[in-house]
């Protein structure tokens, strides 16, 4: 990469050689497909084609031949892709077979390094020395040049894969875009400008980053961008283009063959998103180097400065050695090992470049920890995020239970509007439970993303910079976190990096726990997330220990078989002293969470002192504000109070009230505002009571006072009441007097007429039949001729039968009449009774009187009125009379339905007003009670007030009264029915 | 049955007697004809029964679909060359350009350049879908029960007898039926726009 053109840097030349073997292959496949997509273009037919539907056709198959081909192609290229795969796993096992090659060389280097220093102590010969040089170098070139085989095969392979993907092409990229800079720079300031020299440690720093990448086939191998999967839906969107659009017929068949279009774009779309998450993550990985190349710009320009000074031949010896020196001093690590002439001839060129890649290693790894405390902090907010939700949802199904809600149906569906269903509880908790799972779902994608970045910054940066990083070591020589990581390291790779995360996070718990703006309820689960994770992190920690330890003591057990002498005693004594290590650790592990368990309670009382001090506040606000609404309150009534008694002045003032009137209104008034305030201080001091209880403090004083409060009222309520019921007593009396006297005179009128009409049509009948003998006897004394005679006896039979027939017409009309009278008072009797009986009770029986009412008795009795004892289907509007068969002792039942479906049933007679087309139906002995006694409480709700339905008796007994007179018979008697109040008292109140 | 009969030949209009075209037509028997599509629409074309609206619908649909077909693999080579290389496809630029699109190879802006381009190609998905629709109406109306459209061929060659004389259904070619169909109906064409008609 270090050879690419300047051209090739921003884009602009096109060179399919440029690339390796596997990318090309892949562009000219799709270079393929997009010249077929060319051919396609052109079968478009041109406007004023003569062609007709012979050149349309001819076009349409040709399109469809090319799309066929463009399958194919589709196909060869998604398993180009898969051989792709199966080089990247072949270069994975060149790796690792390098790996060890290596190993094994330096190993036979060091044998050769060991036999000459045998040689130099004289413990072997010269002979033996050459014989095991000789052996040792034939292995080691055995290995080198398997080495050197898989080196040329793995720098094809890497080249062609970090073409495609990785961290290998963007520090490429990175690479050249600085090197352009320092180009740039250099013509612009000159070529010893510090602007110049510093783009150009820049540059060197990524082309050391890269040779070491070469060298080591570090990065290139890992799969750090995510274009795998974007490609996967590239190539995905082509096996679908590629069923978009099918064959095309004529007519009907051209129509349904094609395919929706919008499909296609779709994918584009699909396409576009990925491509979008890869400029995102390319920001990402930006933000990281330019944080980086900031942190280590100015240490790889001194290092640049000091080695290139060493090499500087234009320099004195002295000056350079002391700039070796300095190196030596700084970078111990790296430039221990040659003395300062080996620095100055160059030979520790390879320590020096690999120092640049490292001080570049750590400087991304610094920033690329910035970025993973960020992800950090955002993964512990989504968590937190996570916790509110189920604890909302959890709070939400607790408290769910049936309820009734609004039916919402559609106007017209039902007559009532403000019907409700009922919503039970498993129903809510279904959605309670589809609601959570839908915003627990949102916040895992949230984690994932944050998942994956973390995973992208790490793998960039290598897991093993990031713990040196982090733990503070010195990251210089660590060139590679894969070359060298063995099993060991590898796991205390993991763990070091659990270790990280698991203090970031305990870190995060306990800022959160800090955080008063949190409920209690968070933060008592806050306390336990922290005390939870506190105990796994000193779980993990101990048992990694105590495995180094045994680790330690299996190695050490081992030695100690071999081990003679001092040595024997020195390994008796570390094992013993690593047993001890062990038995501390675990203790101190116990220790800790022993400690841990005091960190709770304490967390726990500061939890619970920050929660009480909250609620003291929030009793006393509302305390405050139960005063407030009751001072509100006592205003209201007072204001109520002095507006009432200024209109009842005023009606005074203006004589529309009487003086006892006045007197009366005023006093209830007064009476109701004492009742209204007391009850508002009775509900204050309710509030009170409870925020008492809650506090647990003690009741007694209050209650007393709600007590007091309470009989205050019931004082204020029952003396009216008694009062009322006095003057109801007596005008219960005058009513029952007036109304016996009423009945008593007009009924015995009415009866004496009727019975007198009657007596004197039965004297006319007597007197006829007497006439008729005479009349007879006259003719048989006569002198007329037998024949005669009977002629005559004839004519005096049929004139006296019509005569007598007549008269029995008479008396048929007249008992007619006074059974109409009979039936008529009957009515008045049954409805005024009632009425007077239910208000005597004290639960008048206001539908009888509000049906019929008491004026149009009076007004009907002069009328026929239909009587339904024995029911009817269709009643024709007007009064009519139920419920009056008598049965058994009393009478029986009758079910009335109104055209409009109102229902009710009777048990006595009644009088009532009915709409046309009542139905009235006996309903003999079945009657349903519970339909009974729900009419009777709806009877007895709709009677709001004695005084009006008194007022109605007394004006109806008068009009009833004049009425009466007018009727021209005889007596009545009147008969109290007391069971109607006794059977209300039963039925409603109690 | 010879090696050369084995392979059923293409046909012409001309090949075609008014018996078998009737037996296609109306009893979607094709036997013997494989090329039966193409016979079709050169009787539509050559007899001038085609309307042409109903062709001009079918051209835009086709036309449309070509252009789609190739924007959208123009798109998907840029944008998978640039995914893989991070270079731009610069042969290819200039092939946009007759589809009224500009694009510059610069590749800090070259993406966005291409969903660019994608959005301005939805219009023509609309122009598709509205196509689609007007030629569904026109089917719509040209929808004739097989006996109704048997009878009108029978009447239309019965009328066409009076003007050119004996018609045989087994020696009459089709091609030469188009071509009276299309002078019969010039002629009642040139009637009725004769002043007075």
């Amino acid at each position: 990469m270090s050879n690419t053109t300047e051209q090739n840097i921003i884009g602009l030349a096109w060179d399919l050689e440029a690339f390796s073997a596997q990318t090309k292959a892949v562009i000219e496949q799709q270079l393929k497909v997009y010249d077929l997509s060319k051919k396609i273009s052109e079968q478009e037919i041109k406007p004023g084609s003569m062609g007709g539907f012979t050149e349309l056709k001819q076009k349409v198959d040709i399109t469809e031949k090319l799309r066929q081909e463009q399958d194919k192609l589709i196909a060869s290229q998604t398993k180009l892709i898969a051989s792709n795969k199966e080089v990247t796993a072949s270069l994975e096992a060149n790796i690792t077979a390098r790996i060890k090659l290596t190993n094994s060389l330096n190993r036979e280097l060091a044998i050769q390094k060991e036999d000459l220093a045998l040689l130099k102590q004289g413990i072997i010969t010269r002979d033996e020395y050459n014989k095991r040089l000789l052996s040792s170098s034939v292995q080691a070139e055995k290995y080198k040049s398997q080495i050197a085989s898989l080196n040329t095969e793995i720098r094809s392979q890497t080249k062609s894969q970090s073409d495609q993907v990785g961290a290998y092409k963007i520090l490429s990229d990175q690479y050249n875009i600085a090197k352009k800079n320092a180009q740039d720079l250099a013509a612009t300031f000159g070529v010893n400008s510090k602007e110049a020299k510093l783009a150009a440690a820049s540059a060197l720093a990524l082309n050391a980053e890269l040779q070491s990448i070469d060298k080591t086939v570090g990065l290139s191998q890992r799969n750090v961008g995510n274009y795998g999967s974007a490609l996967k839906g590239v190539w995905g969107w082509m096996r679908n283009l590629a069923n978009i659009i099918p064959g095309l017929g004529i007519g009907g068949v051209f129509l349904a063959a094609i395919y929706p279009l919008t499909e296609l774009f779709r994918w584009l779309t699909k396409t576009s998103d990925a491509t979008k998450e890869m400029i995102a993550r390319n920001k990402l990985l930006n933000d990281v180097y330019a944080e980086a190349d900031k942190n280590a710009s100015k240490e790889l320009t001194s290092l640049k400065i000091l080695y290139e000074g060493t090499q500087n031949v234009t320099l004195s010896i002295k000056e350079r050695t002391k700039a070796a020196l300095f190196l030596q001093k700084t970078y111990p690590d790296t430039f221990k090992n040659f003395t300062t002439e080996q620095i100055l001839l160059g030979q520790a060129k390879n320590g020096y470049d690999a120092l640049t890649a490292s001080i570049l290693k750590t400087a991304l790894a610094s920033a690329a920890k910035g970025e993973l405390d960020k992800l950090a902090a955002q993964r512990l907010e989504v968590e937190f995020t996570k916790q509110k939700i189920l604890n909302a949802t959890e709070r939400e199904a607790a408290a769910a239970k049936d309820k009734q809600i609004k039916a919402n149906l559609r106007p017209g569906e039902f007559d009532d509007p403000n019907k409700t269903v009922t919503l039970s509880r498993a129903q809510q908790l279904v959605t309670i439970t589809n609601r959570r799972n839908a915003a627990l779902d949102e916040q895992d994608k949230l984690l994932a993303k944050i998942t994956q970045k973390e995973k992208f910054i790490i793998d960039l940066v290598g897991a093993k910079n990031l713990i040196d990083e982090i733990i503070g070591k010195p990251a210089k020589d660590k060139v590679s976190p894969i070359t060298k990581e063995s099993t060991k390291e590898k796991l205390d790779v993991e763990f070091e990096l659990y270790k990280i995360a698991q203090q970031r996070k305990i870190k995060l718990l306990n800022d959160a726990f800090d955080d008063e703006k949190k409920s209690a309820e968070e933060r008592l689960q806050l306390s336990q997330q922290i005390t939870d994770a506190q105990i796994e992190f000193i779980d993990k920690q101990t048992s990694h220990d105590i495995k180094a330890d045994q680790d330690k003591l299996k190695a050490q057990e081992s030695n100690l078989k071999k081990a003679k002498g001092t040595e024997r005693n020195n390994l008796i004594i570390e094992i013993e002293n690593t047993k001890n290590a062990i038995k501390l650790a675990k203790g101190k592990a116990d220790a800790e969470v022993i400690a841990l368990t005091d960190d709770v309670k304490k967390r726990t009382d500061k939890i619970n002192a920050d929660e009480f001090a909250k609620r003291e506040k929030m009793w006393q606000q509302a305390l405050e504000s139960l005063k407030n609404i009751l001072s509100e309150e006592q205003a209201a009534i007072e204001a109520y109070k002095d507006k009432e008694i200024a209109t009842l002045d005023q009606a005074l003032n203006q004589k529309i009230i009487t003086d006892k009137d006045y007197k009366k209104a005023k006093e209830k008034l007064i009476t109701e505002t004492a009742i209204l305030s007391l009850r508002a201080q009775q509900k204050e001091l309710e509030g009170e009571l409870s925020i008492a209880q809650a506090r647990g403090q003690n009741l007694s004083t209050l209650q007393n006072k709600i007590s007091a409060i309470k009989s205050q009222i019931v004082s204020l309520q029952n003396k009216p009441e008694e009062k009322d019921k006095k003057d109801n007593k007596a005008l219960y009396a005058q009513i029952e007097q007036d109304a016996v006297l009423a009945y008593d005179f007009v009924t015995g009128l009415v009866r004496n007429r009727y019975e007198t009409e009657l007596n004197y049509i039965q004297q006319l009948m007597d007197a006829n039949n007497a006439m008729k003998e005479q009349e007879v006897a006259n003719i048989n004394a006569s002198t007329l001729s037998s024949q005669e005679k009977a002629a005559e006896l004839i004519r005096l039979e049929a004139r006296t039968t019509a005569e007598n027939a007549r008269l029995a017409r008479e008396q048929a009309a007249v008992r007619r009449r006074e059974a109409i009278f009979d039936r008529d008072i009957a009515v008045v009797k049954i409805a005024g009774e009632t009425a007077y009986q239910a208000i005597k009770a004290g639960y008048p029986l206001g539908l009888a009187i509000a049906a019929a009412g008491a004026l149009q008795i009076a007004l009907l009795l002069s009328k026929p009125i239909p009587a339904y004892g024995d029911g009817t289907d269709s009643h024709p509007g007007g009064p009519m009379i139920v419920g009056e068969k008598p049965m058994g002792g009393g009478y029986e039942p009758e079910l009335v339905t109104e055209p409009g479906g109102r229902s009710f049933i009777t048990t006595k007679p009644m009088l009532m007003n009915a709409v046309k087309g009542t139905k009235v139906k006996p309903l003999g002995d079945s009657i349903d009670n519970v339909l009974y006694a729900a009419m009777i409480k709806q009877t007895a709700g709709a009677i709001n007030s004695n005084d009006e339905l008194t007022k109605e008796l007394i004006y109806g007994n008068r009009a009833i009264l004049a009425a009466i007179k007018g009727q021209k018979a005889a007596s009545t008697t009147i008969i109290i029915d007391p069971g109607w109040n006794a059977h209300l008292q039963k039925t409603v109140v109690n | 049955m010879s090696e050369q009969n084995d392979q059923i030949k293409p046909l012409t209009l001309a090949d075609v007697s008014v018996r078998i075209f009737m037996r296609c037509l109306f009893n979607n028997d094709t036997t013997g004809v494989p090329n039966w599509d193409e016979i079709y629409t050169s009787y539509i074309d050559v007899s001038g029964l085609s309307q042409e609206g109903h062709l001009g619908v079918l051209v835009g649909i086709h036309n449309t679909e070509c252009r789609l077909q190739f924007i959208t693999s123009w798109l998907e080579t840029q944008y998978k060359i640039f995914n893989l290389t991070g270079q731009i496809y610069t042969p290819a630029l200039d092939d946009i350009k007759p589809y009224g699109h500009r694009i510059t190879a610069d590749p800090q802006t070259f993406i966005s350049q291409l969903q660019k381009i994608e959005a301005k190609e939805k219009k023509h998905i609309s122009q598709l879908r509205r196509l689609q629709k007007e030629l569904s109406a026109l089917e719509n109306i040209k929808q004739h029960n097989t006996v109704d459209a048997r009878n009108s061929f029978v009447i239309m060659l019965s009328v066409l007898r009076k003007s050119y004389g004996p018609i045989d259904r087994d020696t009459t070619n089709m091609e030469d039926l188009a071509i009276m169909i299309k002078e019969h109906n010039r002629e009642v064409q040139a009637q009725q726009n004769q002043p007075g008609a």
